[in-house]
């Protein structure tokens, strides 16, 4: 089962509601996989101070021209629907940044003169933190294409026990990426008019892509109360209001998981694995808590 | 063969454009035959487009047969791509019609983008 953690507005508190939503679930007995999917930041490491740690590179294939053998016709440049090829004469110029290794230029070239070689854009980790299976994505400085990345990440988790994704905030390809094939969202928000504003586009992004968010309203008693009658008109479920506590930020400033040592965090994110744990969980060795209900909300 | 440049405009129109210091999201281009002063109004196609709007708007600049170009700023790309083209890049202040970019250009009283390989 795959949990992702969004939101719209950064800094809501997605990775500490998935850190210790992580800590949690794994306490419980439920086999616990965090993955650290807001690879242009990732930070999930500061809290589970994961151990045993490795890591490869993560590489896409990008066209390159070979040998002399352009005619300079042009027709990689018409097929790229990404802009990243510009024919030169007998040369072809390919702007990393913008290619989306589709491999459509070098099918269409008719002098085969574009091969394709694997260019590097970030690392993939995996590790430990206790009982919880740790794995992350960190993205190059400077790769403006985090997709690939998240998708690659994902694409190695296990298909097991309880998969905490952490996603990258906002509602553009990365954060797209990461909720593909998720189980649950939570959306992770704060009762502010900017919380809210991107709360509605995340909202909107979620149920484009077929999912049915639930929402956790982090410091819920600073602000005002728009989140929630927002929430209310569109029968978004509330699986937690978290109350601004200065406690919490200190522990979190020192790089601990909050909820093991304060109670109001740990109940509420208890109240979160009670709603969103769904009866087809693997719960090999588990002992789930009684109060378990199934709530439904898939994204394909 | 008459010498070819093009200026990016806020729409399409005449001379009396205001330019547009954009160069890859300009909504138009004015090209301007330097010996007839005969000019010709195009949209530029990549101005909407997701991304590469510098790469896509400098190939259909030389599709056009472009000699130089006068904008406000280029971005890194479309300089790349620009400079592989073979197409002068010029930049004007801001608030120029084309006109004026044309004739400051003409009397020689505008900046050449150095060529610069950003990678």
């Amino acid at each position: 089962m795959r949990v992702v953690i969004a939101s719209g507005k950064g800094g809501t508190g997605k990775t500490m509601v998935a850190t210790n939503l992580a800590w949690l679930l794994a306490k419980i007995g439920l086999r616990t996989t965090y993955v650290d999917a807001d690879v242009e930041a990732p930070n999930g490491h500061l809290f589970l101070h994961p151990v045993a740690v490795t890591s490869r590179r993560f590489s896409s294939p990008l066209p390159v021209l070979v040998g002399p053998l352009c005619s300079g016709c042009g027709a990689c440049q018409r097929f790229c629907a990404f802009n990243a090829i510009v024919a030169a004469g007998d040369k072809v110029l390919v702007f990393p940044e913008l290619c989306h290794g589709c491999g459509g230029c070098v099918e269409v070239c008719p002098e085969s003169a574009l091969h394709e070689r694997p260019r590097e854009s970030g690392t993939l980790l995996r590790g430990r933190a206790g009982r919880i299976g740790y794995q992350a994505g960190h993205l190059d400085v400077g790769e403006p294409r985090s997709a690939p990345l998240i998708e690659a990440l994902l694409e190695q988790a296990p298909r097991e026990g309880v998969v905490v994704v952490d996603a990258p905030p906002g509602t553009s390809c990365g954060a797209v990426a990461a909720l593909r094939g998720a189980d649950q969202v939570v959306l992770v928000t704060e009762p502010t008019p900017f919380g809210l504003h991107d709360l509605r586009l995340a909202v909107e992004m979620c149920r484009k892509l077929g999912c049915s968010p639930s929402v956790i309203v982090n410091r819920c008693d600073l602000g005002n109360d728009q989140v929630l009658t927002y929430l209310h008109a569109e029968a978004i479920a509330v699986l937690a209001e978290i109350p601004f506590d200065r406690q919490v930020s200190a522990a979190y400033a020192r790089g601990e998981l909050a909820a093991t040592g304060h109670k109001p965090l740990r109940e509420a994110m208890r109240a979160v694995v009670s709603k969103i744990l769904v009866h087809d969980v693997d719960v090999d060795r588990a002992q789930p808590p009684g109060d378990l209900h199934r709530v439904k909300g898939v994204c394909p | 063969m008459s010498t070819r440049i093009a200026i990016t405009v806020q729409r399409l129109g005449e001379l009396e454009e205001l330019m547009d210091s954009r160069f890859g999201r300009t909504p138009a281009f004015l090209l301007v035959e330097v010996g007839t002063r005969a000019v010709t109004a195009v949209d530029n196609p990549a101005a909407a487009a997701v991304q590469g709007a510098g790469t896509a708007a400098a190939a259909s600049l030389a599709k056009r047969g472009v000699h130089a170009v006068i904008s406000g700023r280029f971005g890194p790309k479309a300089h790349e791509a620009l400079a592989a083209l073979g197409v002068e890049m010029w930049t004007a202040p801001s608030g120029l019609t084309a006109r004026e970019a044309l004739d400051q250009y003409l009397a020689g009283g505008l900046q050449r983008v150095v060529v610069e390989v950003f990678r």
